[in-house]
């Protein structure tokens, strides 16, 4: 078991950069999750944690140890691969079996890992099939197995889940959990799906174009998101972007999007200057629909089409001709075409600065 | 389609029947070219007789011939060298050709008599004769033991008193004729044998000893020495002069020597080419009247001064060309070859032994003696005709077998129903199953009839399995005799064993390394190693054995610079001993086997995903681990099958045994194919024989990778 600790981490193919000076620090028995939408080197970042590609700069600890120059196989780690990578000439015991057989590691021990290892991933009755003759789940779990015999000082995973069903991958996603909290094993875990990124990490690194865009707690890069980016990227359906103008409004600070009115929660934000373009962001979910009677109601949209999905509704609207989705309750009645109007509570609202895309929060 | 049909046919028919109609010209065939051919030209065109002329090549001739005129087509003459008369006359393709005979040298008109008969007329006659380099000789030496005395001065390094094709059973005849011996005796006896025989080969084998004679002469060689000035004397035939036209060698052409101990004369093997008619031709008067022109005076003048060619007439004057006249003169002391099909046996043993003698691997006597036993041997008469009863009566059965089970089979109502049911389906079958059946099927079934017969082709008969036993008794001797089944059998198991081996070490290990993805130039690499399998095998197995040649290879020029270097090694005769002949087979063939293989695991490599071997590096595998557990073995079952194909081909590998050692030394490195081939057209054309070596073949090969089949299977569950 150990800590992460990547420091300036570079890598080029030929003259182009996909690893851009990434820093990660990952505790010890945390469970990380690399988050970030396809391509923004993901899984490269993982392939040189694993040693399968050489960094062009940087260092990488595990715990005390300088891993950077390390061959795999000397680093102490296990990988589960996207496709799964089973070995397909050999029986699911001997895939479970093949790096402890590599290790030396006597029979009578491997023999108890693997019956340990398929206990917990309900293997039991596979351990004589060969690769082909499995579903893709029981794969999924097989390439899990393969990891967990091996007792290593870190789990990586590039995006497990990716070729399961919704069904199935919702299911696995809570038994990775799971077995995480029973081996309490350093693991680091990619994936472009924010939903498993929110409910799977401990910490979590969003990625994008090479670079660490944030890190920290789920729950508080999703309230607090740095950059517009990372805003629209975590939260389905994603949050809602206006072009607006900083209008001061007696004591209080109103961002004006063609009309629309968002009062701001004013100590919340750094450079509130009168005039200034920026980007509001509100989430789906806060928002509420209000009587014109009501004084609150400071925004007026008009309906598009509404998405219905039982438990909620998703409407889709149009503010001064820019799109903006809102979640209601499914009880409301939607009718295309009609006008609402709608209440922000100050402090849900977001602002980024309509140049860099990063968030004026204080 | 139908109508196209009709109309092809009409105009065959229309076609045929113009040709009834009009005068036939005469047919006349031959296989000249060059001046020769200009000659015939000549004559033709001259004659004012209405002749149409085909030049066919000089190595289809028997069989173009055997082919046509059984069937009423081909030549109405035919112009051939006369040894082939006698296999002519017993298949019907020469009748006697009623033309007078005056002014003909008598050992020509021998030369064309069979039986007294006078079969054919002659034109010219070709035998070889002593070149003489005026550079080096003083003067035409009457004894073979006065060549170095009229040197002009001694030879240096890098000359050869005589240049000949040592190695060749007509180029020793001569020899032989000084010792009062003949390779065939006139009742068909094998005469290359008893003491006169053996003086002869210590004869040559001290001359190549002494460095008076080069080794391992074929006729390129001693072209090249005498062309060059290289060589003092040289034994020829015509074909010499052809190639020294341009060259600055100033030489004359004179009858062979005499030998003095015995003091015979050398005399060579003669040849009389002559014009023949087929049954067709002889009883045409146009076709007699062409004949009697081609031979005449006039005719033999012609041919003398397009072509230089000795006359087989002796009452044409003698051009003045000092060549013609030495070769007229040679030919005066020369003895016509044997007409009788058994001279067709003699070669085979006769150069077998003259070579093991002359590389000093057996003694004249033995050497001899097992010519004469081969010879008895291959002459052998066939086996009695058998009663085809019992493979009537096996057919028969297996037929009544196949019938039992179809009839039992239609009782099954779904079988029925399935027939039907896969009716349309042979619609789209019927042109392959045709195809195949025709070019596969029919053949195979050809071969492993005429597997069950015996003797020359036209006097075949029903010998049962009498070939087959002949083969598996090693046809009487020891059973690990030279040349016996079960010792070739070995050389072609070793053979394929080694073969494979070497194909699909160095093969694959070239594929794992072409298909790194970090090694720059990929693709150039896989094209130049790709180059040896793209050149046609035979150009490849020439080029190999040019290089393993004892003075002029490659491989020999490579060891002469290794010892200039001070690395200690002799210059090998590579086909005197099994070991370096053998070792030269393998080389060649594993130079055209191993890009197929390389190619075949290149394409099983991409078939290996490259996260599966990341896994195995995660996991914990070294580099060699990575190979011999996950890439060999998710390998190996797709390469099988090549590997299964590659043995086969290689097992059957006829051009590089019979182009590089050529069986060399004494038939030890021969295969069972090579084998089979030389029971086939060297020796006596026993296709019946030859036939049940390839049926045996075949059952090897196919029980075998039956065996390998069903073990695979097995081991794959
Ligand atoms: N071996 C390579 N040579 C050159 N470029 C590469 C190589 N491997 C990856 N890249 C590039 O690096 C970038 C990041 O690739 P990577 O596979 O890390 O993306 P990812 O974040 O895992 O995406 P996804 O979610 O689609 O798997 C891509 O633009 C890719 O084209
Ligand atoms: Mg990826």
């Amino acid at each position: 078991m150990a800590s992460v600790a990547v420091e300036r981490l570079t890598k080029r193919f030929g003259s182009n950069t996909i690893l851009d000076e990434i820093a990660l620090a990952i505790p010890e028995g945390a469970f990380a999750v690399l988050v970030g939408p396809s391509g923004c080197g993901k899984s490269t970042l993982l392939r040189v944690l694993a040693g399968l590609e050489r960094p062009s700069s940087g260092t990488i600890r595990f715990g005390e140890r300088d891993v950077t120059r390390l061959e795999p196989r000397e680093r102490d780690i296990a990988m589960v691969f996207q496709s799964y990578a089973l070995y397909p000439h050999l029986t699911v015991r001997d895939n479970l079996a093949f790096g402890l057989t590599l290790r030396k590691v006597p029979p009578a021990e491997i023999a108890s890992r693997v019956a340990e290892a398929s206990r917990m991933l309900g293997l039991d009755a596979l351990l004589d099939r060969m690769p082909k003759a499995l579903s893709g789940g029981q794969r999924q779990r097989v390439a899990m197995g393969r990891a967990i015999v091996r007792r290593p000082g870190l789990f990586l995973f590039d995006e497990p889940l990716s070729n399961l069903d919704a069904a199935l991958r919702g299911q696995v996603r809570v038994e990775i959990r799971r077995l995480h909290e029973a081996l309490g094993t350093t693991s680091i875990y990619v994936t472009h799906d924010q939903v498993e990124a929110m409910t799977l990490a401990d910490v979590m690194f969003v990625l994008h174009r090479g670079k660490v865009e944030q890190s920290g707690a789920p729950l508080e890069i999703y309230d607090r998101p740095r950059s517009r980016f990372v805003a629209g990227f975590l939260g389905s359906p994603p949050m809602n972007f206006l072009e607006a103008t900083l209008v001061r409004d007696g004591a209080a600070w109103i961002a004006d999007s063609a009309g629309a009115r968002f009062t701001l929660g004013a100590a919340e934000f750094d450079g509130l200057v009168s005039g200034r373009r920026v980007i509001v962001g509100v989430r789906p979910h806060d928002v509420a629909l209000v009587d014109e009677a009501s004084g609150q109601a400071t925004v007026e949209l008009r309906f598009e089409f509404a998405e219905k999905l039982g438990g909620e509704t998703y409407a889709h609207a149009s503010i001064g001709g820019a799109p903006f989705v809102v979640r209601l309750e499914p009880t409301v009645d939607v009718r295309v075409g009609e006008a609402r109007r709608l209440a922000v509570e100050p402090s849900r609202v977001h602002l980024f600065d309509a140049e860099t895309g990063l968030a004026l929060r204080c | 389609m139908l109508r196209a049909l009709a109309a092809l046919l009409v105009l065959v028919a229309s076609l045929a029947s113009t040709r009834a109609a009009s005068a036939e010209p005469v047919r006349l065939w031959h296989a000249y070219r060059g001046a020769e051919a200009r000659a015939l030209e000549e004559i033709v065109r001259t004659s004012g007789i209405e002749v149409e002329l085909l030049a066919v090549p000089a190595d289809a001739f028997a069989t173009k011939l055997a082919a046509a005129i059984p069937h009423g087509e081909g030549p109405d003459l035919f112009i051939d060298a006369h040894e082939r008369l006698g296999d002519y006359l017993r298949q019907g393709l020469v009748a006697e050709l009623q033309v007078e005979r005056v002014g003909y040298a008598p050992s020509a008109l021998r030369a064309v008599e069979i039986e007294g008969r006078q079969l054919a007329v002659p034109l010219s006659q070709k035998c070889v004769a002593l070149y003489v380099n005026r550079a080096l000789a003083r003067r035409v030496p009457t004894d073979l033991e006065d060549l170095e005395a009229v040197l002009v001065r001694p030879l240096a390094s890098g000359e050869v008193l005589l240049a000949y094709e040592s190695r060749s059973a007509y180029y020793h005849a001569p020899f032989l004729a000084a010792f009062g011996g003949r390779l065939l005796w006139p009742d068909e006896r094998f005469g290359f044998v008893g003491q006169g025989a053996e003086r002869s080969l210590v004869l040559a084998r001290e001359l190549q000893r002494s460095g008076k004679v080069p080794g391992n002469a074929d006729g390129a060689l001693v072209t090249q020495l005498f062309r060059s000035g290289r060589a003092a004397f040289a034994v020829s035939g015509p074909w010499l002069a052809g190639d020294l036209g341009d060259a600055a060698v100033q030489y004359a052409v004179a009858p062979l020597p005499r030998v003095r101990v015995t003091g015979g004369r050398m005399r060579p093997l003669l040849t009389v080419e002559a014009v023949m008619a087929s049954p067709r031709g002889a009883s045409r008067p146009e076709a007699r009247a062409l004949a009697a022109l081609l031979a005449s005076r006039e005719a033999a003048a012609t041919r003398m001064r397009i072509a230089h060619v000795v006359s087989a007439r002796t009452d044409v004057e003698l051009p003045d060309d000092p060549v013609v006249r030495g070769f007229a003169e040679a030919a005066r002391e020369a003895d016509p070859m044997p007409t009788s099909a058994a001279m067709r046996a003699v070669w085979e043993p006769s150069e077998k032994a003259i070579r093991k003698v002359l590389n000093g691997s057996a003694e004249p006597r033995a050497a001899l003696e097992e010519a004469k036993r081969r010879f008895d041997d291959v002459r052998r008469p066939p086996p009695p005709e058998a009663s085809r009863r019992p493979l009537l009566v096996l057919i028969g059965l297996a037929l009544l077998a196949g019938a039992l089970t179809l009839v039992r089979r239609s009782r099954d109502a779904s079988f029925r129903a399935e027939v039907v049911a896969s009716l349309p389906a042979y619609r789209y079958l019927i042109h392959a199953v045709l195809a195949l059946g025709l070019l596969v099927f029919a053949p195979l079934v050809a071969g492993a009839a005429i597997s069950l017969t015996a003797g020359r082709p036209g006097e075949t008969v029903y010998v049962g399995t009498a070939n087959f036993i002949d083969i598996l008794t090693a046809r009487g001797g020891p059973l690990l005799a030279t040349g016996s089944f079960y010792l070739v059998l070995a050389v072609t198991v070793a053979w394929t064993v080694l073969n494979v081996g070497l194909h699909v070490t160095i093969g694959a290990t070239l594929g794992v390394l072409l298909s790194r993805p970090v090694l720059r130039m990929r693709a150039a690499y896989r094209v130049l190693l790709i180059v040896p399998w793209a050149v046609p095998s035979y150009v490849t197995a020439l080029a190999w054995r040019g290089m393993f040649h004892r003075q002029f290879g490659a491989v020999t020029a490579l060891t002469t610079k290794l010892r200039a270097l001070g690395v200690d090694l002799e210059p090998i005769d590579w086909f005197a001993r099994f070991a370096t002949a053998f070792a030269a087979n393998v080389t060649t063939n594993v130079w055209l086997g191993f890009p197929f293989m390389m190619v075949v695991t290149i394409a099983a490599l991409t078939s290996l995903p490259r996260e599966v071997l990341e896994a195995a590096e995660v996991d914990g595998a070294t580099r060699w681990q990575r190979f011999t557990r996950i890439v060999v073995p998710i390998v190996r079952p797709s390469m099988i099958p090549s590997v299964a194909l590659g043995a086969v081909w290689t097992f059957n590998m006829f051009n590089v045994v019979f182009l590089v050692s050529g069986g060399e030394p004494d038939g030890q490195t021969d295969i069972l194919v090579s084998e089979a081939y030389r029971w086939a057209f060297t020796r006596q054309a026993q296709y019946g024989y030859a036939a049940a070596y390839s049926v045996l073949i075949f059952a090897l090969l196919f029980g075998v990778t039956r065996l390998g089949a069903r073990f695979g299977r097995r081991a794959a569950t």
